[in-house]
Parts: structure tokens; sequence; C-alpha cells
């Protein structure tokens, strides 16, 4: 939610400061701040709010209350509690009628007569402005900036459309269809909670949602209901979400409020119009049967300390509990809080526990040193199985688990051709090698020689699944070949017997394959590997071959060209190396691949990297062939 | 410049392979061991057991894949969307006190970019026992990701909340001079203990639960994390 800093600043009885502090000191003791934006000299903060904390802090009031909490300073006068509006009640003026109180626990309403609706003055246009809304005139505007300054939703209704003054809180019926403000026409089923006209029985609002246009407020009004009223969250939630309409009122019934805040907005809202609109209130209504209970809930300094971790004694835990403004009673070593009614959030000990925590700041737990054990780790039993393919040259892939076919269908696919969940990991192996011929050389490989180990989704289960692979770029692919039956041999001596004749063998792995074992290999050495870029552009190949005196120097040799290549060369390997028996010199060949990051390169670029090296080896007393 | 003056060399292993043998090793130190759990999970294992309830606005927390068809019960199935569920199983077919770590791949239905994966690899970890405390958490992070970043690394615990635990905190690791977020963790609640079956009045401790991949992508300066499940060999070769 967007909190605008000035009007924060009202609650506050000491100067806030500087943006980035106070950024720190939220995220540090109370929310995430996600961003803070300067708009035209105030700053508007973007704080997230999570369910736990939505009853109390979607507002600019309980978000200043939060803050000077953790900034320990006091709140203004304008943060107190608002006192309910006096207003007499007369069923002539104003009734209203309720169904259901378990899908509305109060509903309060006053009637204002004599408004005169306009446009808003500057400030409230530039504060609305500054969080993001619009402004549509004085009465609407009033309404939107109690909601988004106090937390609670109100809307206002134009009793010149209504066929009496009866309010009548009921479900719709199966079918019934309502207009919304915003001009969609919306069907409702039996779910939905409405507000309707009780003498004409018109829908004028989905209840907690959205008004519609029946008794919708514009220029000519001068007549109006204001309902300020308090809507259980399960009956929001099923219709906000389906119907899509996530409205700011729906979003706080949603996650749950109060009732006890529907006679402050009353009270603030009908004062605020009347400042802006003019009239006077001729009625008001209060439904609320079955009034919040007090709450409370004991903590002891001994629960807190072993939950957090530290030592308060109770003396700090009252201060803590009292920085709060909460009230309590000691006894003994426990202290019984009177939970805020607002706090719907606070259940039971563990959550007073965790405000607490917060205030006393998670920053300030000191870590408890732990011990080092020694012994054996046990590591993925399936590591054995890399490492027998790996040191016969198979590297590791990993690919997507959704594929357009397979047994496992996904309900809500991200893409029509990722409806699935893959049933063989062939295809993705299939498709690493042919990448990995195209990029055989670029990866400095003779042959394209991939494995991947995961999970493939049957029809019976899940289960763990090896398939591997190789290629070369001959035709008879007797390289291949020859790998592949090295890997079948080594997979046979683990266990894993594997049949099948193809570029690709898949085969399912025994359980005990998914368990971590302590004789099973680990493959975090000390080096850390750093992943290196590579380029988007084509590659040029030039081999060197030569002559040299001695066997054994290929390193050396390596060396030579190395320090002779530009930047250009991206790898240098050997390929062959050979020593004729009666020969005192041997031949070494090495690939050097071309490429750059930039462009693609010419034959021009590659016979101009080829110098420098061609003649830094002719110099070392080396034979170019 | 790559250089090879070999005929032949072995392959190489992936990098979250890698990374995991790593996350094994260092949470082995403190005596966590490793236990798993399936990718195709139940709600309830996925979300009500954790006090995630049906209906709560919680589970939008969660952008979840469900599957078309339903278990033999008549419940609804999905792809696992972290790997918390694996604590409550573990939790259900163990004796208190528990001190394990479970890596493994999670799913969300989420757009993918440079930064997010619909499937990705998280870690979880649980530590119950008579007294464990946020004191043992920072402690155990502390030591972990030292070994993991250097000794110049450090955590920091900012609040926030998540149904399963309370308190509920997000940790910050520092690298390179700047935060970055990897983890959420807290004390275990007392509601998922009691679902399990352990008391909470003689038993306590935390969870945590993390991304792999971010941590990985650090590490290894990858630019971009669908390369980690592209199956693009220039990927994992070039590592």
């Amino acid at each position: 939610m967007l909190y605008s800093k000035k009007i924060l600043q009202t609650y506050i009885a000491e100067p806030l400061p500087k943006d980035e502090e106070l950024v720190e000191r939220i995220s540090l003791y109370a929310f995430e701040v996600e961003g803070v934006e300067e708009r035209g000299g105030d700053s508007v903060f973007d704080i997230s709010v999570l369910p736990n904390r939505a009853h109390d802090c979607l507002s600019h009031r309980g978000m200043a209350r939060e803050i000077a909490t953790v900034l320990n300073v006091a709140l203004t006068d304008a943060a107190q509690p608002y006192a309910a509006l006096e207003a007499s009640t007369d069923d002539a003026l104003l009734s209203v009628t309720v169904d259901s109180p378990a899908a509305c626990p109060r509903y309060s309403a006053v009637r204002i007569q004599g408004v005169k609706v306009g446009p808003s003055p500057a400030w409230l246009v530039e504060s609305l402005a500054a969080i993001g809304q619009r402004s549509i005139n004085n009465v609407v505007d009033a309404t939107n900036y109690i909601l988004n300054t106090l937390g609670q939703p109100l809307h206002a209704f134009d009793v010149s459309k209504m066929a009496g003054s009866h309010i009548h809180v009921r479900f719709a019926n199966e079918g019934e269809k309502i207009t919304l403000l915003s001009g969609d026409e919306v069907t409702l089923t039996s779910d939905a909670l409405c507000i309707a006209d009780g003498t004409s029985n018109a829908l004028l609002g989905i209840a907690g949602i959205k008004g519609g246009t029946a008794a919708q407020v514009d220029v000519e009004t001068t007549d109006i209901i204001l309902e300020s009223a308090n809507f259980a969250s399960s009956g929001i939630r099923k219709i906000a979400r389906p119907y899509n309409l996530l409205t700011d009122a729906a979003k706080r019934f949603e996650q749950g409020l109060t009732p006890e805040l529907a006679h402050e907005g009353l009270a603030a809202c009908a004062k605020l119009i009347l400042e802006l609109a003019g009239g006077n209130v001729c009625a008001g209504v209060d439904v609320y049967p079955e009034p919040q209970s007090q709450k409370h809930i004991t903590v002891s300094a001994e629960a807190c300390n072993k939950v957090l971790g530290t030592q308060l004694s109770v003396e700090e835990l009252e201060s803590i509990v009292r920085r709060r403004g909460w009230k309590y009673e000691v006894t003994g070593n426990t202290l019984t809080i009177a939970v805020p009614k607002e706090r719907l959030d606070l259940e039971s000990e563990i959550d007073i526990i965790d405000d607490v925590g917060q205030l006393y700041g998670f920053g300030n737990i000191e870590a408890r040193p732990q011990t080092v054990v020694g012994g054996e780790v046990a590591y993925p039993a399936a590591n054995t199985i890399r490492a027998a393919l790996m040191s016969l040259g198979f590297s590791e892939v990993y690919t997507y688990a959704f594929r357009n076919e397979g047994n496992v269908e996904v309900a809500n696919p991200i893409a029509s051709d990722k409806a699935f969940l893959r049933s063989t990991l062939v295809t993705g192996v299939t498709e690493s090698l042919e990448k990995g011929l195209v990029y055989a050389d670029e990866v400095c490989r003779t042959s394209a020689a991939y494995f991947e180990i995961d999970t493939v989704f049957l029809p019976e289960g899940e289960r763990l699944a090896l398939a591997f692979g190789a290629r070369d770029t001959t035709k008879k692919q007797t390289l291949a070949r020859g790998l592949m039956q090295q890997a079948q041999d080594a997979l046979a001596n683990l266990g894993v017997a594997v049949q099948g004749d193809t570029q690709v063998v898949e085969v399912l792995l025994d359980a005990s394959w998914s368990e971590t074992i302590s004789t099973a290999p680990h493959f975090d050495t000390d080096e850390q590997r750093v992943f290196a870029p590579f380029s988007p552009y084509p590659s040029i190949i030039r081999d060197i071959a030569l002559f040299a005196p001695s066997a054994g120097i290929e390193e050396e040799i390596a060396a030579r060209i190395v320090s002779a290549a530009p930047e250009l060369v991206r790898s240098v390997r050997l390929f062959d190396v050979f020593t004729k028996p009666d020969e005192a010199r041997t031949s070494y060949a090495f690939r050097l691949v071309l490429q750059a990051f930039d462009r693609t390169l010419t034959e021009a670029d590659a016979a101009a990297a080829m110098e420098p090296i061609t003649l830094a080896l002719t110099q070392a007393g080396y034979e170019i062939r | 410049m790559k250089v090879i003056t070999t005929l032949t060399r072995p392959g190489v292993a992936h990098p979250m392979t890698v990374c995991i043998d790593r996350l094994i090793g260092v949470f082995a130190e403190l005596g966590f061991s490793v236990a798993q759990g399936p990718e195709i999970e139940t709600e309830y294992y996925n979300f009500d057991a954790l006090n995630i309830p049906a209906d709560h606005p919680a589970r939008d927390m969660w952008d979840t894949f469900w599957l078309k068809e339903l278990a033999e019960d008549g419940s609804r199935r999905l792809l696992r969307t972290h790997t918390s569920p694996v604590q409550i199983r573990h939790m259900k077919e163990h004796d208190a006190p528990y001190k394990i770590i479970a890596p493994g791949k999670v799913y969300r239905h989420e757009a993918t970019d440079a930064t997010h994966e619909a499937q990705f690899y998280q870690i979880e970890g649980l530590w119950i026992a008579r007294d464990v405390s946020l004191a043992d958490l920072r402690g155990v992070l502390l030591h972990v990701f030292k070994k993991l970043l250097g000794e110049d690394a450090d955590i920091r615990f900012r609040p926030t909340y998540f149904p399963f635990v309370e308190p509920g905190v997000e940790i910050d690791v520092k690298f390179r001079g700047k935060w970055l977020e990897v983890m959420g963790a807290g004390m275990v609640h007392p509601k998922v203990l009691e679902n399990c079956g352990v008391d909470p009045k003689t038993h306590q401790g935390f969870a945590f639960g993390g991304g792999i991949d971010r941590l990985l992508m650090l590490l290894y300066n990858v630019p971009d994390v669908r390369m980690l499940y592209s199956g693009d060999p220039r990927f994992v070769e070039n590592c």
C-alpha cells in the first residue's frame, strides 16, 4: 500500500526522520518497504503489509501508530480514537434491516441532508493523488480519504434515487443482476451479500465490495445515506475474487477488520462531508447485535526468552508492552494483556511474543554458538552414478519438467505447450545432445555426451530416472557407440541394468538411489567455478598442427599459443598427439575456437588472429604443418 | 581463455548438483541430516497442515500449479510450491527431536524472466527439540553463510509473516558489500506442531526455507536463471 509521508506525519508528534532512515527503521522493526518515491514535496512509501497486519495497518493512522511505536515517539491528537457520532434514531428517516449478522456483524449509517456535491478542495485532491487515487467528487473523495487514513471502508447512497430510506442487507437471489459503478453488469449468486433498497427491493450495491449505479451519488445529489459497516471476511472473499472485484474495500474486509472501527469511520467521514459539502445529520442507526468482546492474553518473560533466545526481565517485558500502548496487569512474572480490538492477529501467547520480539529487534538477538560435529556426511546416492558417467566424459544437464505431452496433466499451465509433467528424460537429453553437437568445439569436446538424473511423472507416481546419450560428428558414430558401451558397463557394475542400443538410453532407478549415503562421492570441491559467458555469434575454428622435438611438452606449447593469442581466441584444445616410433619428433594438433562477443568474425579476422600465434610457434623452433 | 592439454577429460556436474552437495556438507557439520519428499503434493501437506487454510488471504502468497487429476480420496493435487511440506511429512513419520534439511525442486505459477522460473530449487531446514530458539537460528545460519560466502559474510533478521511460523523473519545475507534477501524463517507455529502430533508445550524450534538458485547465481556469476534448466550444454560446460 502507498503511504504519504505528509499524511503519516499528521499523526506523529515529532518530525519523521529522513526517508532513508525511516525506511531502515521500518524494515528492521516492522514491515518491508518496497520503495520510496518523491512526489511534489511529499515522499510516498510503498510498504508491504502482509495478511497478519492487514487488520490494523492498511491505513495511514494504523501505520503511523506502528511507526510511532518503532521510533518510540508520541502520537498527535489526530491519532486518538474518534468518538461516536451523536445522531438520533428515527425510523422514518433512516432504518436498516440486516438478515444475517454472521455475514454482517455491524451496520452503522447516518443520513445527511442538504449536501452540495461538487469538486474537492486542493488539499484533498493532492492527498489522494499522492497515494495514487483519483478525485471524483467531494462526497466520494471523503469516503476514499477515510478509507485510506482510518482503514474503514464507507459508501454513500443517494436517497432521492431510492424508493424510501430503508436499507436491507440481504443475500442476492440466484441470478439477480446489478450494474456496478464501473458500468459492468454482474450476475450474482445467492452467496453474494448485497445492500438493497428495503422499500423497492432493488440492489444498491455488493456489500463491502462495490456500489451499484442505482443510488449513485452525482452532482445533483443533496440527500445521502452514509454507510459504515463491517462484513465477514470469508463471504467477501468468496465473491470478490471470482468476480475479479478486489476493490480497496474488499481487500480490507477479506483480510478481516474489527467492527469496532465502524463508528470511528462514520464519525470522521460525516464530519469531513459536512465540512466539504455542507448539510446536516438528521438521523443515525447502528445495528451491532454482538459487539466484539475484549480478549486477554497472558505472557511471561520466561516464555518470551525461550522463543526469542533473549534474557528479558519482567520489567523489560513491561516496558516493551507499554511502548505498544497496551493495557496490562502484572501477576508475579506474567503480564495479562488486554488485546487491542483492531489486532485480530493476536490470538495467543506466541503472537504476543512475536510483537515483543519485533520491538526488541530481531537484529538484537545474539547468535548462540553451535557445536560442530565430525563424522561422515551422507551425500546423494545418485552421485555414484554421476561420478561414473562423468569419469567417462559425460556432463550433467538439467532440463524442464513441463512438456507438451505426458501422463500427468497440469490444470493451469503457464503455456499451452507446457501442460504436462514429463514422463521421460529422453526428450530433454536428446535436445542437449543436438545442441552439444552444434557447439562441440565451443565447449571443447570431441563428441556430445550428456546425462540427466531427475524425477519423471508416471501414472503410478514419481520415479527417479536416469537418461544418458552420446553423439559424435561422424556418420558411423563409432566414438559415441564406444562411450555408450563403456557407460552401460560402468552402470552394470553399480547394479543399474541398462538396455537399449539407441542414442539416448533411459532407466528408472530404484528407490534406494533417492537416498543419501555416506559412501557417495560429492562434487563440492574447494575450487570455485565461475560461469564464463558465451557469445551468441558464430565461431571460427582454426586447427594448428606442428612437429616438436620432444614428447610430453603439450603444456609448454599451449602456453606459447596462449601468450601470443589475441582476445578473439576463446579456447585452445589439444586434440591429437603422436610420436612415430622411428622418428625423433612428436606431432601436436591444437584446435582453436575464435569468437567475438559483438560480431560475427570474418576470414580476415581469423587470419589476423593466427598470425602472431604461428609466428611465436615458429620462433620457438616448432615446425608448423 | 580455456586451455585443455589432455586428449580426454571428465565431464562436469551441473552447478545445482554442486551447490546442493555444498549445502549438505555445511549443514552436516552442525548435525543436520537430509530428508526428502515428493514433488506432487496434497493440498493438505502443502498448505493446510502448514496453517494456510483454503479461503484465507495468505494462500495468495503462493502461485500454485494444480493438477487436473484428483487424488484417490477426491482431494486436490498440486506441485509443491515450497519444500515446507517435507517438514510435515518428516514430523508425522518420526519422533522429535528433528534436525533436518530438505533440498528439492519446487514449482510456482509465475511468468519467467532472468530471475524467475516456474521450477526452481529450495532448501528447507527444521530443528525441533526442547529449547531451540531464534538465537540458535542465528547461530546456525551465521555458521552456514560464513562457510558458503566467506568470513566477511553477515546475516540480519527482518520481521515478516508466514502462517507456519511465529515469529517470522526474513533473512538477508551480506555478500560483497550488499544485503540480499535469501530466505524466510521463524519459530514453527504451535498449530503446525500440533497438526503433526508434537506437543508445543514440550518441544519448539525453527524452520527456514530459501531458494538455492539465487545463491547459485551469485556464487557462479550466472546472469539468467533460465540457463539452469535449458539443457544447453554451453551453460554447464562453461561453468
